[in-house]
């Protein structure tokens, strides 16, 4: 009896060590078990501030909110980097999303990200006011880490003029919704919406993946 | 059973999805011999290409476990332990059998034509499920699959119509040794017909219904079974992606139950990788002064070279890897890293170069980024820094980056490159320790756990003194039986170092590895190798960055130690080694060849196969052949076994080199035993081959 209280000891405390890589991999698969039986899912932060509460502590960079719908994840954006006409947000749990006028060309940190998206046809056909119809490919990693190309038809409408509210902020913004069907299916599989507000993407709706649904970012501090 | 267990907390992992997708729907359902088929009865079907099912069956007085792997997507190898309880005529005593089967279609399922397989049951065991069989399956519809075929041996036990290819088909007898193919037997003797059909009315059910060929000679002479009737009916439920679950009529008399739970690579229990976004790539301005040409002033400032190193090695800190070596001119950067945290080099690689665009001056155009495995220099990846830069955010950033990478072969590290105070360098971890046992012929399972207290000193790149001591707790393992033997006893008389109730030395090595000039590599070992063996390794590997082949020699002086476990050693001493020939089929196969001395003194061969998945996942086979006779080697006449490993980052999604992984062998014997040698090169010089780096590529970017 004394044995095995010795051994539940054992294993239940934190292991320790320094150094050894690798040692340390078991302790995370166990987290990541005790993680899943108590239901934790990555359920996690929920951004709560408002616009007042922003200004209040002289937030003033450039801010985004992102919800990520299938998880019930709403949280801060910060900007991250810039490289050429390239925007990359970041959260405080390090993941990121990066961005080419708006629209959303991948994501990291996620789990299952978007590798890539092809974007330029999109902004071009919202630059000129739509509509257009134009092919755009999505790509992301299978389970053995290799790339999966996804072909897309498109069609961006404009739905006209649409008043918003953002973080309290009303905006007038213009619409477009661009509707997506792989090659060869008929039924539209995925649906992104954009608002604009002159050149700002001040909110939209785009979907990053089969397993991670959409993301919805409101452009909060320009 | 052991693997029950962790089966059925991956199946109720969370990381699998609750979602029923095509693939659980479509994928043929298990039998109780853990193969693609109905209940007793095998179809033609084959599971989807590196599918891993494993299935527990009962009915009757038998239990079934099964391991079976679709190696190829038309060939498919399985592994039985089977336990029959009553065997003693009737009494309570339970005989433990292992198995194995092989299946191949011959002709896969087309527009007008059915899938016919044909299988062999039992190919090197002692026998009892020795069977073959040639079946044809076809799908009508949606929802309806029909198979029928011919049984030979056991499938060909039950009313058979005759005897096409002649003589008879030897009785099973419990005594035999086992593990010789009897190809003489293959599809002789009494043949009869089999067959049934398999309804699935919902995408999670399905019912079952199978005429079968198997009399259960020997299991109702022994009266642990009774036959009725020659049908069997079941229904099975796909309760999610994982788990199949079966209950069954059996031969008019018994119920049965089955659990099968499938796995494949392709589908992680983790959802992508749950990892911090890499660090971004910082593109340069456009020079100005003169135009085209960066500033390259800065190589006069003082002291540069070190303020930039250690900013890159905070920066490479923060990303799971260690800075062992720099370099730096006016346009080149040469870096040696180990990296410690991604599994796949190229996620290694591609964040080692994005933290050197945040941290060179402009001018270092070419990234020179050189892995290391413990000071050894393996290969060296050269990125032109303007292609990071113009390609980062391209949508087919991976495949274009790919075609502007080189790859080159390591030079050696030279001592003025080496990070200042980074050696000697230390290490320790104190940690639980499991050690499992399988197939025990009277014990299937058995576990002893405890605690290691680990420790490595660095002194300089490639040399390293490192060492293990064990405590143990509880456990079973001085329970595994030990059979006599003909040969020296190197590892039949394992249960006796397991049998130490104070700490113990489990390994105390000094080992120095150097890359040796082009594509050759070097390493030395002395002291307590492993838990049964001290003594002294040498290893030559020649592996070129860019070549599939490898060759590899390696030469051991080995005494064997003493049961306690402590710094003695005992009488018996060998020269052992081996020539190896390593083979890279590129195509997710891999052989090799090992020609040499074994540990009992006898001269052989190992064929090892494995397919390697690109995440790492491996699963392989071997068997040895040396000069002992079947009769000294003992129960199953010689070595073989498979090995199963799986990389942690497939359970977690966490970053992380490390793999969980076994070696199964049907039985311990003393024939064809190699020692274990911690370190050997070819593991730790593959991770940077081309070949390996390109089935991640991808991950360059991530």
């Amino acid at each position: 009896m004394k044995r095995r209280l010795a051994l539940c000891l054992a294993l239940g405390l934190a292991a320790c060590g320094s150094g050894l890589s690798g040692d340390n991999a078991l302790n995370t698969l166990g987290q990541v078990i005790v993680q899943g039986i108590r239901g934790a899912g990555g359920g996690g932060d929920t951004f709560a501030l408002t616009r007042a509460d922003l200004a209040a502590q002289g937030f003033t960079l450039p801010f985004m909110v992102g919800t990520l719908e299938v998880r019930g994840l709403r949280t801060g954006l910060g900007l991250a980097a810039r490289s050429r006409d390239v925007v990359t947000w970041g959260a405080a749990d390090n993941s990121a999303i990066s961005l080419r006028q708006g629209v959303l060309t991948a994501t990291r940190g996620l789990g299952a990200d978007l590798y890539s998206a092809e974007t330029r046809q999109v902004s071009a056909a919202m630059a000129q006011g739509g509509p257009a119809e134009y092919a755009r490919t999505y790509r992301h990693l299978d389970g053995l880490d290799q790339i999966v190309l996804t072909r897309f038809t498109c069609r961006l409408q404009p739905a006209g003029s649409e008043s918003i509210t953002v973080f309290e902020q009303p905006a007038r913004t213009r619409r477009f919704d661009e509707s997506c069907r792989a090659q060869g299916i008929d039924a539209p599989q995925i649906t992104n919406t954009y608002w604009r507000e002159g050149t700002i993407m001040r909110k939209s709706r785009q979907w990053i993946g089969p397993e991670l649904g959409y993301l919805v970012m409101e452009r909060v501090i320009d | 059973m052991s693997w029950a267990v962790l089966c059925c907390c991956l199946a109720a992992c969370p990381g699998f999805a609750d979602s029923l997708d095509r693939v659980a729907i479509e994928r043929p359902s298990l039998n109780f011999y853990g193969t693609s088929g109905l209940m007793d009865m095998p179809s033609a079907e084959m599971q989807p290409d590196g599918e891993v099912g494993v299935t527990i069956s009962h009915f009757g007085n038998i239990t079934r476990n099964t391991l079976t792997f679709q190696f190829t997507p038309r060939f498919s190898g399985s592994f039985r332990y089977a336990a029959m309880n009553n065997w003693n005529d009737g009494k309570a005593d339970t005989y433990y059998d292992r198995s194995f089967d092989i299946r191949y279609q011959i002709l896969p399922e087309g527009p007008s034509w059915p899938a016919i397989t044909v299988g062999l049951q039992d190919i090197a065991g002692t026998g009892i499920y020795a069977g073959e069989y040639v079946v044809a399956t076809r799908h009508l519809g949606d929802t309806l699959t029909i198979s029928g075929g011919i049984g030979w041996g056991r499938l060909g036990s039950a009313s058979p119509f005759g005897a096409p290819f002649g003589t008879q088909h030897p009785e099973f007898s419990s005594g035999d040794t086992g593990g010789e193919f009897s190809v003489d037997q293959w599809f002789r003797g009494p043949a009869a017909f089999f067959g049934g059909l398999e309804w699935r009315p919902a995408d999670r059910l399905g019912v079952k219904l199978e005429y079968a060929s198997d009399a259960f000679r020997e299991e109702t002479e022994r009266g642990l079974f009774t036959r009725t009737s020659p049908w069997n009916v079941g229904l099975e439920y796909q309760v999610n992606d994982t788990l199949r679950l079966g209950g069954y009529y059996m031969y008019g008399d018994k119920a049965g139950l089955t659990a099968q739970f499938s796995f494949n690579p392709g589908r992680p229990a983790a959802q992508g990788l749950r990892q911090t976004a890499p660090p971004a790539i910082v593109p340069r301005p456009l020079p100005q002064d003169p135009p085209g040409a960066w500033p390259v002033n800065w190589v006069a400032t003082p002291g540069i070279t070190r303020t930039i190193r250690d900013v890159v090695h905070n920066r490479l800190a923060l990303q799971g890897q260690v800075l062992v070596g720099f370099a730096l001119a006016a346009d080149t950067v040469e870096i040696r890293i180990e990296n410690n945290r991604y599994r796949a080099t190229s996620q290694a690689l591609g964040r080692a170069a994005r933290v050197l665009t945040g941290a060179v001056p402009d001018s270092v155009e070419t990234f020179r980024i050189t892995l290391m495995d413990q000071g050894m220099a393996l290969s060296t990846t050269i990125f032109r820094r303007a292609d990071l830069e113009v390609l980062d955010h391209e949508p087919d950033a991976a495949e274009a980056l790919r075609t502007r990478t080189r790859f080159a072969a390591a030079a050696p590290t030279l001592p003025g490159d080496v990070v200042d105070a980074l050696y000697p360098r230390f290490g320790w971890s104190f940690l639980p320790y499991t050690r499992p046992s399988f197939f025990d012929p009277k014990n299937p399972f058995l576990i002893d756990v405890g605690l290691r207290l680990r420790g490595v000193v660095e002194f300089r790149p490639g040399w390293e003194l490192r060492g293990a001591i064990t405590q143990h707790l509880d456990g079973t393992l001085d329970r595994a039986r030990m059979g006599e033997s003909r040969l020296p006893r190197v590892r039949t008389n394992f249960a006796r170092f397991e049998q130490n109730d104070t700490p113990v030395l489990e390994t105390l090595t000094l080992t120095h590895v150097r890359a040796l000039g082009q594509d050759y590599f070097g390493r030395i070992t002395a002291g307590y190798l492993e838990r049964m063996f001290a003594g002294l390794s040498v290893e030559l590997l020649w592996s070129p960055v860019d070549s599939p082949l490898a060759l590899g020699a390696e030469v051991n002086y080995a005494v064997q130690r003493d049961f306690d476990m402590r710094l003695g050693v005992q009488d018996y001493d060998v020269v052992t080694g081996h020539a190896s020939i390593y083979y890279d089929f590129n195509n997710g196969y891999l052989a090799q060849i090992d020609v040499g001395r074994y540990l009992a003194g006898d001269w052989g061969a190992t064929l090892t196969l494995q397919r390697e998945f690109q995440n790492g996942w491996t699963i392989g086979a071997f068997a040895t052949l040396t000069d002992v006779p079947a009769r000294d080697f003992g129960e199953g006449s010689f070595d073989k076994g498979i090995t199963v490993e799986i990389p942690l980052t497939w359970f977690t999604g966490q970053p992380g080199r490390h793999s969980i992984g076994t070696t199964i062998r049907p039985i311990t014997r003393d024939g064809g035993a190699r020692l274990d040698v911690p370190g050997r090169l070819y593991d730790r010089v593959r991770q940077r081959q081309i070949l390996r780096i390109d089935d991640q590529w991808a991950r360059v970017w991530r």
